[in-house]
């Protein structure tokens, strides 16, 4: 019998940690395959957050490299360009992103550092448990929006691939998703060409993943399909925004 | 011996710093440390180095623990604010062990202050790096050629203990003109990319180099940063034994001594040449490392002999004065001489301050 499907050879040999539903261990699977078809397992380098992927360490077969909450893209500033031959994904969730670190974030595009940022937009702080976040929806119930986030006390949430796509130096910023097959497959093309850019041309390029946190959006994680497609892909568009 | 060259104090020491290997530099304009990120900004690319222009002071010295984790010497400088946003790499550094240098070219004032030396930094960075009570080595020198002796050699004292190593420099300083001897360039060899904190060039068996260290022989992150962090602080116990620094002026018949570090410290010399003329005999002691504090010779201030001690400081409240106080014999009187916002120390006030104590004459 042929085998037509097999666990990555870059994930470790363990199960992930993250709770039922949740789309951090469907990232990781896609970045370890991308990795053994590039060939490039014991060398790309990965930049964890603060957040649920802090300990994500454990996990994979990469090196790694911690960074304070926000700080991910100016850390593998300082790798990168005295590392120049390492790829880098600098993974961060919305949080770490789009709130505390903002200005390292769109500084770190605005230079086009060669490296590809992988931002998982859950729409929810997930370690901490279930704050709003700079892209939580306009109405969504977390626990410091304990009514529903109101566009009159905290405005709006950000769209950041579309902040990241207009300026000049990113090469691809592009917004998938993780909750079919479908756009998991989509999500993997998209990762695989910012890496393949980034190894060819040394371009920086932004991927935002729409992720499910079913946990702190309290619901069941067989409803993660209809929410997102329901809620969260109205106002975050999937597509190629850039490149 | 070679020549020795007039050059000011910020820009001797980036040259300085380049000769010693660095090759990263990341800053933020903020007077009066902008000379140095001027100055590493077209020096560095001559060497094929790494100058950036971070987006604040945050960003800056972030990037230096990802330099650090590339084998890379990295520098970054700031002043004021600038040190206060730098804090949070700070503990990075400390706690994840990775080497690198920080300058703080001490500007006058808390807040946006002014842009006159002062010496109100020392208990920010003597105390703790940021966050978390970890320790770094830190040096006050008080001549150009100090600044540049302390930081040709600070990458390899950052790298032997693996610390962030910190330099409190200050507007006069970084600002002055004097004769220096610049140094030759050090050659740093390939092993540095092996270091064990380290993701080397090319590819590389994994390697996790995390900014907290939860890995020990325990089960519990708790146990293990208990364990580690023990670890962390006999090495700065032994710092105490190994790495004290400082100079004694004009102590052997002294019955009057002063105490400063830094800029405060000079001033004070031409006080003491001063009283020296009058008959007084005063000397100084002078840290010049000033974590580890120099202890001994402050402990061995006899009170039979030693009739007062003088600390002159420019930082108001008082910092480094109690650091003195705890280690002076409770039966010598002690005060101290203290300016701060820019206003430097006075020859003149510190000679009338150890005159009082000399009874008037």
């Amino acid at each position: 019998m042929d085998v037509v499907y097999k666990r990555s050879g870059a994930l470790s040999d363990v199960s992930t940690t993250y709770c039922p539903g949740c789309s951090h261990g469907t990232a990781f699977k896609l970045i370890a395959e991308i990795s053994e078809e590039l060939d490039i397992v014991n060398k790309l380098v990965f930049a964890t957050p603060i957040g649920c992927t802090t300990f994500s360490a454990p996990f994979h077969k990469f090196s790694t490299f911690m960074s304070a909450h926000g700080r991910a893209p100016a850390n593998a500033t300082g790798f990168k360009r005295c590392n120049p031959k390492r790829p880098v994904i600098v993974y961060q969730g919305d949080g770490d992103c789009a709130a505390i670190g903002t200005g390292e974030s769109i500084h770190a595009a605005a230079r086009g550092e060669a490296f590809t940022v992988v931002m998982a937009n859950n729409q929810v702080y997930g370690m901490t448990g279930g704050q709003m976040a700079p892209t939580t929806l306009t109405g969504q119930k977390t626990t410091t929006t304990p009514n529903g986030r109101s566009v009159e006390v905290t405005g709006y949430p950000i769209r950041m691939a579309e902040q990241i796509a207009q300026l000049e130096a990113p090469r691809f910023v592009t917004r998938q998703s993780l909750h079919t097959p479908k756009n998991i497959l989509q999500a993997k093309a998209a990762i695989k060409k910012a890496l393949e850019l980034q190894i060819n041309e040394g371009a920086y390029s932004f991927v935002e993943l729409l992720c499910a946190c079913p946990t702190n959006w309290g619901i069941d994680p067989s409803g993660i399909k209809e929410y997102i497609e329901k809620n969260v892909i109205p106002y975050f568009p999937l597509g190629d925004l850039k490149g | 011996m070679a020549k020795k060259e007039l050059w000011k104090g910020n820009e001797a020491m980036s040259e300085t710093a380049l000769r010693a290997g660095c090759r990263f530099f990341s800053g933020y304009p903020i007077t009066p440390q902008t000379p140095i990120t001027e100055y590493l900004a077209w020096r560095l690319a001559e060497v094929d180095g790494v100058f950036i222009q971070a987006e604040s002071e945050l960003a800056a010295a972030t990037m230096l623990l990802g330099a650090s984790i590339a084998g890379t010497r990295a520098l970054t400088a700031t002043a004021g604010p600038g040190l206060s946003l730098m804090t949070e790499s700070l503990s990075c550094l400390a706690s994840g062990r990775l080497p690198a240098v920080i300058v703080d070219v001490q500007r006058g004032g808390a807040a946006t202050g002014n842009l006159q030396g002062a010496q109100s930094d020392y208990n920010m960075v003597t105390k703790t790096l940021g966050h978390g009570g970890l320790k770094g080595l830190v040096y006050g020198p008080s001549t150009v050629e100090e600044l540049c002796d302390i930081i040709y050699d600070a990458w390899d004292k950052a790298e032997k203990y693996r610390t962030p190593v910190f330099i409190l420099s200050d507007a006069s300083l970084g600002q002055m003109m004097e004769p220096v001897d610049i140094k030759p360039f050090k050659q740093l060899d390939e092993s540095r990319f092996d270091l064990p904190y380290v993701i080397g060039r090319e590819q590389s068996e994994k390697k996790v180099i995390q900014d907290t260290p939860y890995a020990g022989p325990y089960n519990t992150m708790s146990e293990n940063l208990d364990y580690n962090y023990r670890k962390y602080n006999e090495v700065y116990e032994k710092w105490k034994e190994d790495e004290v620094l400082y100079e004694e002026y004009m102590m052997d018949d002294a019955e009057y001594v002063i105490i400063g570090w830094g800029m405060a410290a000079r001033i004070s010399k031409s006080a003491i040449r001063n009283l020296r003329k009058k008959g007084i005999k005063v000397g100084m002691i002078r840290p010049i490392s000033l974590f580890p504090l120099p202890e001994k010779p402050l402990n061995a201030l006899d009170a039979k002999k030693i009739k007062g001690v003088l600390v002159v400081e420019m930082a108001i409240p008082a910092l480094f004065y109690y650091d003195v106080k705890a280690q002076i014999d409770k039966n010598i009187p002690i005060k101290a001489n203290l300016h701060c916002g820019g206003y430097l120390s006075q020859v003149d006030e510190i000679e009338e301050d150890i005159m009082k104590m000399a009874g008037g004459k």
